[in-house]
């Protein structure tokens, strides 16, 4: 049985977790690597368990995971007297809800869209969006802007992945540019001089009338709304998407993640060396920011080995996913493999500076038990899919 | 299947886009990124190496080095700001309205800079985290007013600006070394041991020529001297004939006048410049019996009159010196070979620089004898048109107290370094100006000087004296003034076999004007007050 699952996934996150192990022991030292040890012989557990369970059970079950998950998020952010509300403490054990929200939200996906044959129009998108929408809202509100921003590209991938056409979903999510552009005249008016004659050779009277109403209307709106902010919040939104605007505060961690990353040159200052990390310039140093470490300690060297197995990882499940041919499994493949893609994205980006800082943890090697163990539940199923990949 | 091939392209351009970016920053701006966290993770510390000490001859000190503490102020850290406030108004000598707007400025400010260990401890009394200090060297000088022209003095960062202490500031300063820290972020230093370190090396100490003995006496009278006198200034040295070394060199200027007159300014010497022509005559064939005709005290040069004191007569030359006849020198003169004269004038040290260690000081200025006419050289006969500084007109003088040699001058006997002897200076042979025998007959006749001429008052207890004095009318407004004189007086003793050679000065005296009844008489306190410190020595002869 053993030998029809794809070993390859099984070794670049058996892999790829003990070097988080590694790292975590020289950023955060013993007492916090052997909560991760157990965290993550008690996730690995979980994943030999998911892969030997078929892969239709969790057809019948997404409804009831998603359930509860959501109904987790909105317990603490009603009953959560810690701010942010990120956190459930059972014991003691913290765990992150909106890890398993994730996870859930996939399944609930890959349950609603393996349902439907086809996807074309705008009204077939309603549905997913809500599903995607209701946790990232719940999680948004957290606040925990991090982890809300995943919701939207696992929605957008999967859905293009189960059949909805890709202009379509381009069109449907134009009107976040909109917003975006609606900051500078100019860049907002070529914009949409440019979305209108896309529209227009696209020949679509829905596409056209949604395009523009929905692009106007946002980028109309967008400037009221933003005037009629105080200052401070202005500011805060600001910063959140340049950090330069705040130089004490998150443009130091960037600074700061730059400076251990060019620092440890081709081949690093060595392991438990990194004097970026050690005298505690770096923030975050065993989670979000754990890749600048690694950076500092093993130079390009160790981060070409870590990308090349985050990449690899990521090619296995697409490939896994083009080849399953159950339409449930496969989506679901798809969902699990935006997710993982899409964290290490972010993370390695804003360590580089290359993006703005949001705090995503990096998949299987960044410190948090529940982000280990969600990931890991998802490579079990991504397994046991793997396992029964031929049949339908 | 388009979706996955979409897909995969996007996987493999971001990763190409991370890792090109990856490439760029570790091996491109690698250096770049490294100096910045070495910028922001090592903090360099000079140590300042411990200034040597500096002693007199007999190993008593007169500057030294001592640890103390500099006090400062970060308000950011304070706890109690009205605590710290008063605390602060309370100890130190700044006024409360200053301290408290420093405080309010929040910045980092010096309290109170070399303070001792005493006063620190009750600025730490205030216990406050704002307070902190650093450790700092203070130069402390005993007798500061006696030697301040000599030593000079350090500025705040323990470097010379003036004195000894400029010019020794190498040897006294020693070696500062470094220590690199490491620094976090929020400013905690702590040692590193991979870091590079440098330890100080202490200055060497050095001990001077200077007796402090002898300096106290010299300074005492020439202040009495200059309180009687109400001078511009008095000054005095005590030479060791037989090696050139300096025994005292005191300035008793003006208040704040902390200038070394006696090496870094010039003027006319007058009278005791006499010693020259004299010298000259008799290297030439005349003898101390020579009778010359003093002409009624008057002479007239190319229609430039001469005068004398008052009228001598016909004397011998003995004579003429000791009662410093002007007449007398101009006429002996006449028969100098002009280049000559000033070749021996050159061989005694003047227009030249004697090397004394000290900063600042003044050749002098001679005049070239193709460029004289009658009158000029008429009047160098008795030490006008000239200019010399005290030390070079007193190092002529040793050149014959001690046998003709010329020696260097000098002020350090040995530089120490904390565990070896490095350097002892030997006295430094500079030339044989005259042969010895000429050197006594011109002792001899400096003695009648102060046997029957000018100098009787310098005279005590039959002691052998030879001197010289001299009476230099000043140049005011391009003319010499009738009541602006420089008073000097020079003279070694025991005649003989001279121990001690000691010239004094009074610039502008105004109780009188003659260098006989000015000088004169210190000269004698002063040397007798060294008499009786060795009359041991002086008895067993």
């Amino acid at each position: 049985m053993f030998r029809k699952i794809d070993p390859s996934i099984v070794w670049t996150t058996g892999l790829l977790s003990l070097l988080g192990i590694m790292m975590i022991f020289s950023t955060a030292g013993y007492s916090i690597m052997t909560r991760q040890i157990i965290w993550l012989i008690f996730s690995l557990g979980v994943a030999l368990l998911f892969s030997r369970v078929s892969p239709r059970i969790w057809l019948n079950l997404s409804p009831a995971i998603y359930a509860i998950a959501v109904l987790l998020t909105l317990a603490i952010l009603l009953k959560g007297d810690i701010y942010p509300r990120r956190w459930i403490r059972i014991g003691d054990v913290s765990i992150q809800p909106s890890e398993f929200a994730k996870f859930a939200t996939v399944l609930m996906l890959a349950y609603y869209l393996a349902g439907k044959k086809r996807l074309s129009n705008f009204s077939d998108m309603v549905v997913p969006t809500l599903i995607a929408g209701l946790p990232a809202l719940l999680v948004f509100v957290e606040p925990d802007l991090g982890a809300a921003q995943i919701f939207l590209p696992i929605l957008i991938v999967m859905s293009y992945w189960a059949g909805m056409p890709g202009w379509k979903i381009l069109i449907l999510f134009s009107p976040i540019i909109s917003a975006i552009a609606s900051f500078s005249i100019y860049a907002w008016v070529a914009y949409m001089v440019i979305l209108m004659i896309f529209l227009y050779f696209r020949r679509q009277l829905t596409d056209l009338v949604y395009g523009f109403v929905s692009n106007t209307l946002t980028g109309l709106i967008m400037p009221l709304v933003w005037n009629s902010l105080k200052i401070y919040q202005q500011k805060r939104i600001l910063s959140f998407f340049s950090p330069w605007l705040d130089p004490r505060g998150m443009s130091w961690q960037i600074i700061q993640s730059k400076i251990a990353i060019g620092s440890g040159g081709i081949f690093g200052k060595g392991f438990l060396s990194g004097t970026q990390k050690k005298l505690e310039f770096l923030p975050e140093r065993h989670t979000d920011f754990i890749f600048s470490c690694l950076g500092e300690e093993f130079g390009l060297f160790g981060i070409i080995i870590v990308l090349t197995l985050y990449v690899y990882l990521v090619y296995r499940l697409l490939t896994l996913a083009k080849e399953t041919r159950n339409r449930f499994s496969s989506i679901l493949v798809c969902g699990f493999m935006t997710w993982i893609a899409y964290q290490t994205f972010i993370n390695i980006g804003v360590t580089m500076g290359l993006l703005p800082v949001t705090g995503v943890p990096l998949p299987f090697i960044s410190y948090g038990g529940s982000a280990l163990l969600s990931c890991f539940m998802a490579i079990g199923i991504c397994l046991s899919i793997s396992r029964v990949k031929m049949s339908y | 299947m388009i979706r996955t091939k979409i897909l995969n392209f996007l996987l493999f351009f971001v990763s190409c886009v991370f890792f090109s970016y990856l490439f760029y920053v570790q091996c491109f701006r690698h250096h770049y990124y490294e100096k910045r966290a070495k910028q922001q993770h090592e903090r360099k510390f000079i140590l300042l190496g411990s200034r040597g000490n500096i002693y007199d001859r007999n190993g008593l000190p007169i500057a030294t080095s001592e640890q103390c503490y500099s006090v400062f102020c970060t308000p950011r850290y304070a706890v109690d700001m009205q605590k710290l406030t008063s605390g602060l108004s309370s100890i130190s000598s700044k006024s409360r309205g200053h301290i408290r707007q420093m405080i309010d400025k929040g910045e980092f400010f010096w309290v109170e800079m070399k303070v001792d260990k005493e006063q620190l401890d009750r600025y730490l009394a205030i216990d406050d985290p704002s307070i902190g200090y650093t450790h700092d060297l203070n130069r402390r000088y005993n007798m500061p007013d006696i030697f301040a022209s000599m030593i000079g003095r350090c500025g705040s960062d323990n470097r010379g600006i003036e004195g000894l202490e400029v010019q020794f500031d190498d040897i006294l300063s020693g070696e500062a070394g470094f220590a690199v820290y490491q620094k976090d972020p929020a400013g905690g230093v702590f040692p590193y041991h991979n870091y590079p370190e440098k330890e100080p090396q202490p200055g060497c100490d050095l001990y001077l020529t200077v007796d402090l003995q002898l300096q106290a006496i010299l300074h005492e009278k020439l202040k009495e001297c200059m309180e009687k006198e109400d001078a511009q200034l008095a000054a005095g040295l005590i030479i060791e004939p037989r090696t050139g070394n300096i025994l005292a060199m005191v300035n008793v200027g003006r208040e704040h006048d902390s200038r070394n007159h006696i090496i870094c300014d010039e003027f006319e010497p007058g009278s005791t410049f006499k010693l020259m022509p004299l010298t000259f005559a008799l290297m030439n064939g005349a003898r101390d019996t020579d009778r010359i005709d003093t002409e009624a005290g008057k002479i007239k040069v190319r229609g430039h009159m001469i005068n004398d004191y008052r009228d001598y007569g016909v004397v011998t030359l003995k004579q003429a010196v000791a009662h410093s006849s002007n007449v007398a020198m101009v006429k002996l003169s006449r028969e100098f070979d002009r280049e000559r004269f000033l070749l021996l004038v050159r061989d005694f040290g003047f227009g030249e620089i004697t090397g004394i260690e000290f900063p600042g000081e003044v050749r002098g200025r001679l005049p070239e004898a193709r460029k004289l006419n009658d009158v000029d050289f008429a009047t160098l006969a008795f030490g006008q048109g000239l200019t010399v500084n005290m030390l070079q007109l007193a190092m002529a003088y040793q050149t014959i107290a001690n046998g003709g040699v010329l020696y260097k001058p000098t002020l350090v006997a040995a530089v120490m370094s904390k565990q070896t002897k490095v350097h002892k200076s030997r006295p430094l042979r500079i030339r044989r100006a005259i042969d010895e025998s000429l050197a006594h007959r011109v002792t001899d006749i400096l003695c009648a000087v102060v046997d029957e001429g000018s100098g009787t008052a310098a005279a005590f207890n039959g002691v052998k004296i030879a001197g010289k004095t001299g009476t230099a009318q000043k140049v005011i407004n391009g003319s010499y003034s009738r009541t602006s004189v420089v008073a000097t007086f020079v003279g070694y003793f025991p005649a003989d076999d001279p121990d001690y050679l000691i010239m004094l000065m009074v610039d502008e005296p105004k109780s009188g004007y003659w260098a006989s009844t000015i000088v004169a008489p210190v000269f004698k306190e002063v040397a007798q007050s060294v008499y009786q410190m060795n009359s041991y020595r002086y008895a067993a002869k």
